[in-house]
């Protein structure tokens, strides 16, 4: 493996990186090969070590960074990027790929089975609101003030029950974004002692 | 070699290496692994981590014909230098202590 080969390689291995962490280690290890004077026809892999194994260091290093940052900065969006190298670095384990496929397989059913669970209770709480509310401008149509009265104080309970049920499930997800963050952060810091 | 180097120790001697004077990828690592046992693609996480916190900077210079980025050591880093040389002398003493079996005094 070559100068060119091997940084081709190192590439394809941190291709899902950002840009300028990319670059970065790319330049690190052109001119860090330029300085270990390889012979015409030497294999740099032998001495420097092969690029998934040095990909990993580095997209290790990448993860902790956005942890680090997570903590000071909240939002969908650096969560999304902590799933998302998470699930790089279960990827570029020496696990053997059938497991890291099926424990990437686990976690993603779980993941989808909680997240339709969660919107379906969400969906179901907008629509006792809506009935409570429908039910409540309905009871004006009523005949007899009694009568409308009964059903007004029904559909204002049951729209209640609703907006009561839609802050559970908002309860509920932060709950699960928590989670999924707080294994990505042991995936990643057992990674680190390793 | 017998004994095993933690993050902390590392990060303090990389920036000890540093602090004697700006220096580049692979001279740093080479000085590194005269002393402890580490592969040549140790180093890189480490420096990108220091540099990340303000502990090191960076500039490039023109070598060859190609770029060379050095590595020196900023106010920041110097109060961590003294810090981690503090606490090495700490820990250096007490297990000196242990091993002299003056812990009993």
């Amino acid at each position: 493996m070559n100068k060119t080969e091997f940084l081709k390689a190192l590439e394809k291995q941190l291709k899902y990186l950002p840009k300028e962490d990319r670059d970065d280690a790319l330049n690190y290890y052109s001119e860090y090969i330029d300085d270990m004077n390889f012979a015409e026809n030497e294999d740099i892999s032998i001495r420097l070590g092969k690029p998934k194994d040095i990909a990993k260091n580095i997209i290790s290093e990448c993860a902790e960074k956005t942890i680090d940052k997570h903590d000071s900065e909240k939002g969908a969006k650096s969560t999304a990027k902590i799933v998302w190298l998470t699930i790089l670095i279960i990827c570029s384990s020496p696990v053997t790929l059938p497991i890291a496929i099926a424990l990437l397989t686990i976690v993603f059913t779980l993941v989808l089975t909680i997240t339709v669970v969660l919107l379906s209770l969400g969906l179901s709480a907008l629509a006792v609101i809506a009935a409570g509310i429908i039910c409540s401008v309905l009871s004006f149509m009523l005949p007899g003030f009694g009568t409308k009265l009964v059903a007004l104080g029904i559909g204002l309970i049951i729209a209640a029950v609703g907006a009561l049920l839609l802050i559970i499930t908002i309860f509920l997800a932060e709950l699960f974004i928590k989670l999924i963050i707080l294994i990505c952060k042991a995936i990643i810091g057992k990674k680190k002692e390793a | 070699m017998t004994y095993q180097l933690t993050a902390p120790l590392l990060d303090a001697c990389v920036i000890g290496v540093v602090a004697a004077g700006d220096t580049y990828g692979y001279t740093l690592t080479q000085k590194v692994q005269e002393v402890v046992d580490i592969s040549e693609s140790t180093l890189y996480p480490v420096l990108r981590r220091l540099q990340k916190s303000g502990l090191l900077t960076t500039y490039d210079q023109p070598f060859e014909g190609r770029n060379r980025r050095y590595y020196s050591i900023t106010e920041d880093g110097k109060k961590q230098l003294d810090f981690y040389k503090a606490e090495w002398e700490v820990y250096k003493n007490n297990i000196d202590k242990l091993l002299g079996g003056a812990s009993n005094e």
